[in-house]
């Protein structure tokens, strides 16, 4: 029997988990790794990532291969370097492809101090010996793990094989007596497999009604892993012998869903029989789970404000709204949600009202704004091609999002977003964002900066530590030389890019949203919303991207250049400010700007437009600026600025102007944010 | 059906993103690539045509100068849909303009355009000789930072052309002198 070896497991996920975060996926990984080992460029550690990703994908014998290269690289570079986990994972590899006998003794040899060492030792002995059938020492070996673990999660996982190699010896009161605390214990990764295991053995002990008992307790809870264990006693021998087989048939039995509440409905019957619909993973409710699902939904929009998302009144109003009347219809697929340290998984709520039932109205979970869930026709093609269309035809990469918006998103010192702790407003510099978009429902938390032109992410997340995860955090804000600072995240469903710039960090701060994405199917979804909240975005938005910058400003560049046709002269530095921001990638703006300031009578206005210039490193507009410039004052500041090099924005390590940070502690130039904030 | 031949890059006077973008939207052409500009890189639109060939249209802040690159079957319609700029009108623009402004705009042109593929050209280095001689401050300066690009092929005339300039140009013989220096760092 497979054992499962907790550190094994981990060791594994956390190598994996590394290679995936540095190349994306499994596939890509190993490509680039079997790239470097035929150019003769791997690292050890690059041999031990190969070695986990194939041992992980059951390939014992290329994993061992690579295994015994590392160890060999490792000796060839130092010879006192650590090979440990090399070693460790060998043995494994070995007991993997049916070397039993070489794994013990390579289990043998893994002496070490550490008594998590030890104690993985001492796992890995159990589970050669158990292969080779050494049952007796196999539970030694375990109960030489237990006592060197500490920790009961830990041990919880040494408990289980103890437990299985002393109901294989026919020990059973032993291995009752070893599973016990883990059948106490809800959460621990096991508890499934030790009630399994626990019902077996009251079976084979003649204590039928135990059996039953332990499997219509395990069998209760809902869910994919409870669907495989109900098949597998469905199977299991050791249960054959039961005398009550009615109580044993109905406690396996595929629990079946009362849809007759849907088939009620014209308009909703010939949902449950769509296939399409069923194979991507649709499955419809009962009437009670449907009306507590409504409600529960409502119930989401009577409580306070969540986190994550900027509540308006109109957005929470727009929300109960939609919420009002609604019952849960179906769920499904599931999908990937936020990319948190491990994988997040969502799945896809179908509501109906029944009064209106030829609407349904598709959202990715409970806590996405009902305002912005999709509303489609509740005929077989429409729901369907909405759940493949929104949630599962996903770009795979940025050449694939086709269209791009670019906005003033506000300035960082005005912008206010929830503190989690306190739920106090506080301004929006980096920092507080990070931790608003950490609990966004349609954003995700990780980002990453300007030097990278793609999600460097993968698109599932693999689990990673802690630290590890910070270091890759880190790593991944980097910006470009010489560019404006750009931190980017992607919209979780729609894979849209939501980038956010930060602009003219030494003067007054600005953010720019830089959004690349294809367009929404659904554009009537962005109409409604923009209707009841009173919002402008573009009717081609994703929904989940408008759930993530709503509340934040959105102010294109047509409109700011149409307010500069009217505003009053102080009103115009701060929208020529916003202009550059949000067009500063446009070469036909500097030459629009040159033009404003030669016709331009004030000396103010000329001069910010030079500074702006500057800003941005425009040294030709700068040059025609000073040939233009009528005020000799002024064109020698131009013309001194020339002499010099153009100045180059700095970055800190967070990717972030470092300007920026004098902005946050209050040291800048905040002329006219409060002609600005007068004017709105 | 795309390309297989190298792409060509057609010159232009300067155009709007948005010429190019309703360019691109008028002709089906899908966005591909949406590059900011960064130090020594190009803001960039990287488009692909209905049949496959690539098109992208890069424009450097510094020098302010743009272009496209294109497969050749596509640059004769392209040179007709957008401010194409012949060479053969650059470097007229950059020797004969009447207005100071506009011998600033080709002669930059010009000069990034000989740095990237022409540079043994001799023509463009008297071309920044007459602006590093000008009488006009922004324009010595204008000529000054251009003659950095031509460093590396023409290290002696330009050493020579600042060690003048050092002399003769009180206003700016700091600047000049320091590309001197670099002349010579490049020489040893």
């Amino acid at each position: 029997m497979e054992r499962t070896n907790r550190f094994l497991s981990k060791r594994l996920d956390d190598l994996v988990g590394h290679a995936v975060l540095e190349h994306r996926d499994v596939e890509s990984a190993l490509r680039r790794l079997d790239e470097l080992r035929r150019e003769d460029g791997i690292s050890a550690y690059g041999l031990r990532l190969y070695a986990a990703l194939t041992l992980q994908a059951g390939d014992a014998e290329t994993g061992a291969d690579m295994l015994i290269a590392a160890i060999e690289a490792r000796a060839h570079d130092d010879k006192n370097s650590d090979d440990w986990v090399d070693r460790f994972l060998l043995a494994y590899a070995q007991l993997r492809r049916g070397d039993s006998d070489g794994a013990l003794a390579a289990f043998d040899a893994l002496n070490n101090d550490d008594e998590r060492r030890i104690a993985a030792a001492s796992q890995g002995r159990g589970d050669a010996l158990s292969a080779l059938g050494r049952l007796e020492a196999a539970e030694q070996a375990y109960q030489r793990c237990l006592e060197v673990l500490t920790n009961d999660y830990e041990q919880g996982f040494v408990r289980l094989d103890l437990a299985r190699a002393q109901a294989e010896r026919d020990v059973r009161d032993a291995a009752l007596e070893t599973l016990r605390p883990l059948l106490e214990e809800n959460g621990h990764p096991t508890s499934s497999q030790a009630r399994y295991l626990n019902a077996r053995l009251l079976a084979a002990a003649g204590d039928e009604s135990g059996a039953v008992e332990a499997l219509e307790k395990l069998l209760a809870t809902p869910g994919d892993g409870t669907c495989v264990l109900r098949a597998r006693a469905r199977d299991d021998r050791a249960f054959e012998a039961l005398s009550d087989r009615v109580r044993f048939e109905v406690a396996v039995a595929e629990p079946t869903v009362d849809t007759s509440w849907i088939s009620r409905q014209p308009a909703l019957a010939a949902l449950l029989d769509d296939e399409r619909l069923s194979a991507l993973g649709v499955r419809f409710v009962a009437e009670d789970a449907a009306r507590s699902g409504g409600d529960e939904l409502r119930a989401h929009y009577a409580e306070s404000y969540h986190l994550g998302t900027l509540w308006t009144d109109a957005l929470w109003d727009a929300c109960q709204k939609v919420a009002e009347g609604l019952w849960l219809l179906a769920e499904g697929p599931s999908v990937p949600g936020a990319r948190h340290a491990t994988e997040i998984r969502q799945t896809i709520k179908l509501y109906v009202d029944p009064g209106e039932p030829e609407t349904i109205w598709i959202g990715p979970s409970i806590g996405f704004p009902a305002a912005l869930f999709t509303e489609v026709p509740s005929s077989e093609p429409a729901v369907a091609d909405a759940l493949e269309a929104l949630y599962l035809r996903r770009p795979a990469r940025a050449s694939e999002l086709s269209r791009v918006k670019r906005a003033f998103m506000g300035y960082p010192r005005h912008l206010g977003v929830p503190n989690p702790y306190s739920g106090e407003l506080e301004a929006a510099y980096p920092h507080a964002l990070d931790r608003h978009f950490n609990f966004s429902p349609s954003l995700d938390p990780q980002l990453w900066g300007g030097a990278f032109e793609d999600d460097p992410w993968p698109d599932v997340m693999p689990w990673i530590s802690p630290p590890d995860m910070i270091n890759y955090s880190r790593k991944r804000r980097q910006q470009r030389r010489g560019s404006v600072a750009r931190l980017t995240r992607r919209a979780q469903f729609s894979l849209a890019q939501v980038g956010m710039e930060i602009h003219q960090a030494s003067r007054t701060p600005i953010y720019v949203w830089s959004i690349r994405y294809q367009p929404n199917p659904y554009p009537q979804t962005i109409e409604r919303f923009n209707e009841a909240c009173g919002t402008p975005y573009p009717t081609d938005l994703p929904a989940d991207v408008v759930a993530g910058i709503h509340g934040f400003d959105w102010l294109e560049a047509r409109e700011i250049e149409e307010r500069l046709e009217t505003v009053e002269l102080e009103q115009v530095l701060p929208y020529l400010a916003l202009l550059a921001a949000i067009r500063y990638q446009d070469p036909e703006l500097q030459r629009e700007l040159v033009a404003r300031a030669a016709g331009h009578g004030s000396a103010d206005v000329r001069g910010f437009i030079a500074d702006l210039c500057l800003q941005y490193g425009w040294r030709a507009a700068l040059e025609e600026l000073a040939l233009a410039e009528p005020e000799a004052e002024i064109r020698g500041q131009i013309v001194d600025v020339l002499r010099r090099p153009m100045p180059e924005t700095r970055f800190n390590d967070m990717g972030e102007p470092e300007a920026l940070e004098q902005a946050e502690l209050g040291d800048y130039d905040d002329d006219y944010e409060e002609e600005e904030d007068d004017d709105e | 059906m795309s390309d297989q031949t190298d792409p060509i890059r057609v010159w232009l006077r300067p155009v709007s993103e948005e010429t190019v973008t309703r360019l691109a939207s008028s002709r089906g052409w899908r966005l591909e690539q949406d590059s900011p500009p960064a130090l020594g890189t190009p803001r960039q639109l990287g488009f692909r045509t209905a049949d496959g060939a690539s098109v992208v249209w890069e424009s450097r802040p510094e020098p302010f100068v743009q272009s496209l690159l294109v497969p050749p079957r596509l640059v004769e319609p392209l040179e007709q849909a957008l401010p194409a700029w012949p060479l053969q009108a650059i470097v007229e623009q950059a020797q004969h303009a009447g207005a100071l402004v506009d011998r600033l705009s080709a002669t930059r042109t010009w000069a990034y355009f000989a740095a990237t593929e022409n540079p043994e050209d001799a023509a463009w280095v008297e071309g920044l000789r007459a602006l590093a001689r000008h009488e006009s401050t922004v324009a010595r300066l204008c000529g000054l930072e251009l003659c950095y690009l031509a460093v590396e092929h023409h290290r002696d005339t330009i050493g020579a052309l600042a060690g003048e300039c050092a002399g003769s140009d009180a206003e700016l013989a700091d600047s000049w002198r320091e590309l001197v220096e670099v002349c010579a760092k490049l020489d040893s």
